[in-house]
């Protein structure tokens, strides 16, 4: 049986289709003569939402140059086409094209940092082995550090129960058989020095009142600077040494740039 | 607003190529620069109860269970810069049974920098003096670290 469907106005076959072939509505058999609906048909309905469609789009891009007209921008009228262009350009900025930038610059470039790497661990090397080293005569005198550095009379001093009292006070500990060897500065008294006691190296031992005792016992004035150092009984070669540094580039040690070697005569009390 | 989303990004990725970079960094920072090698071992004696309580006046002696030795090392930094020597675990006997530590004394204190550590200035060669414990029945003494120097334990 042939029908006219309510939707869209069409006639088609009951008998071939179920339902309208045309706009997929039902039609119940026996209800397609009824009066006519108040209904807008199909095509009535696709014109008016096309025009809403349109009058929409009109509304919307009046707003946006309105907008782009606030904010100085020359109005660009985009065709899909270029609106496809910038969207695929927008990616350069959005995560994944963040992403991608990070992995393509550090692989990229990753050759070069490690070229760079190479070349700084290289200079360090080379560095680290360059030092040198002077031997200057008692009471001679170096620059060490923009100051001049030198070594006068040196004394070996028993330790006896006053010296070792004031030691034991500052938190040394004296070792049977060990004696005070005390150096006169000459100089700069801030400068990075250690003894060498028949090659074992010695740290200096501080202490105000020792101090003032060996620069007496060397008759030394009182403004004498002395630095004192606990050593072994009956050694044989005594070396005072005094390093200038200087800073690594790119690394956290310093290295010895000047080794100033003074051997040393020693006077016995 | 979109100059900014764009500074933005860029200083997004200039930070996080920084980072990836500067993250290898401190293995060059922080790398060893010192030669610090041991080229000696001399044991000069065996400490008995009286010798030992010189050297070592709050140490408590066990001459059953371990020996005490007074050894010397040799040590030599071919570099111009400042290294170490860390004795702990740095000797043991030749089998590998028994590692051996060194003992706080008074003939070390001005030598040490800490407990059991030796400075050794750049470009200097220096013998560091230390009391030894070992076991009882120990014969020997090896630096396996340092090309495997060994030394007799008398």
């Amino acid at each position: 049986m042939k029908i006219k469907c309510q939707a869209c106005g069409k006639r088609y076959d009951t008998d071939t289709d179920e339902l309208c072939p045309y706009c997929g509505n039902y039609n119940p058999i026996g209800q397609e003569e009824e009066a006519p609906s108040d209904k807008p048909s199909w095509h009535e309905r696709a014109k008016e939402r096309e025009e809403k469609r349109s009058e929409r789009i009109a509304r919307l891009r009046a707003k946006a140059q309105e907008k782009s007209s606030y904010s100085g921008e020359p109005q660009q009228q985009q065709t899909p086409k270029e609106a496809k262009k910038t969207g695929c350009a927008g990616c350069g900025t959005s995560i994944a094209g963040l992403v991608l930038w990070i992995v393509l610059v550090v692989v990229l470039t990753g050759p070069v940092r490690q070229l760079v790497f190479t070349m700084i661990k290289e200079k360090n090397d080379q560095q680290s082995t360059q030092m040198k080293v002077v031997e200057i005569v008692q009471d001679e005198t170096y620059p060490v550090d923009g100051e001049m550095f030198g070594a006068g009379r040196c004394m070996n001093i028993p330790i006896e129960t006053q010296q070792e009292d004031l030691l034991k006070e500052n938190g040394y500990e004296v070792a049977p058989g060990m004696q005070l060897t005390a150096v006169e500065l000459k100089g700069s008294i801030f400068a990075d020095f250690y003894l060498k006691v028949d090659d074992v190296v010695y740290r200096e031992v501080y202490s105000w009142e020792l101090n003032q005792i060996a620069a007496e016992k060397m008759g030394l004035s009182e403004n004498s600077d002395v630095a004192l150092f606990l050593t072994p009984v009956g050694s044989q070669e005594y070396q005072l040494c005094v390093r200038e540094m200087q800073e690594m580039d790119f690394a956290s040690d310093d290295r010895v740039s000047t080794l100033v070697r003074i051997p040393l005569q020693v006077e016995e009390v | 607003m979109k100059i900014l989303g764009k500074l933005l990004w860029l200083a997004t990725l200039i930070l996080v190529v920084g980072v990836v970079y500067l993250s290898g960094f401190d293995d060059l920072y922080f790398a060893e620069y010192s030669r610090v090698h041991l080229t000696d071992i001399t044991v000069e004696q065996r400490l008995d109860e009286a010798a030992l309580q010189e050297l070592c006046p709050n140490m408590g002696v066990e001459p059953e269970e371990y020996g005490y030795y007074l050894v010397s090392c040799t040590l030599q930094n071919e570099s111009a810069v400042d290294g170490y020597f860390w004795a702990d675990n740095a000797f043991h006997n030749s089998a590998e049974t028994s590692y051996y530590s060194t003992l706080e004394s008074t003939i070390s204190t001005q030598q040490q920098t800490y407990s059991g550590t030796w400075l050794v200035p750049g470009g200097e060669t220096v013998v560091a003096r230390f009391v030894l414990l070992t076991g009882a029945e120990d014969t020997d003494v090896t630096a396996s670290q340092y090309g495997s120097i060994v030394a007799q334990l008398q």
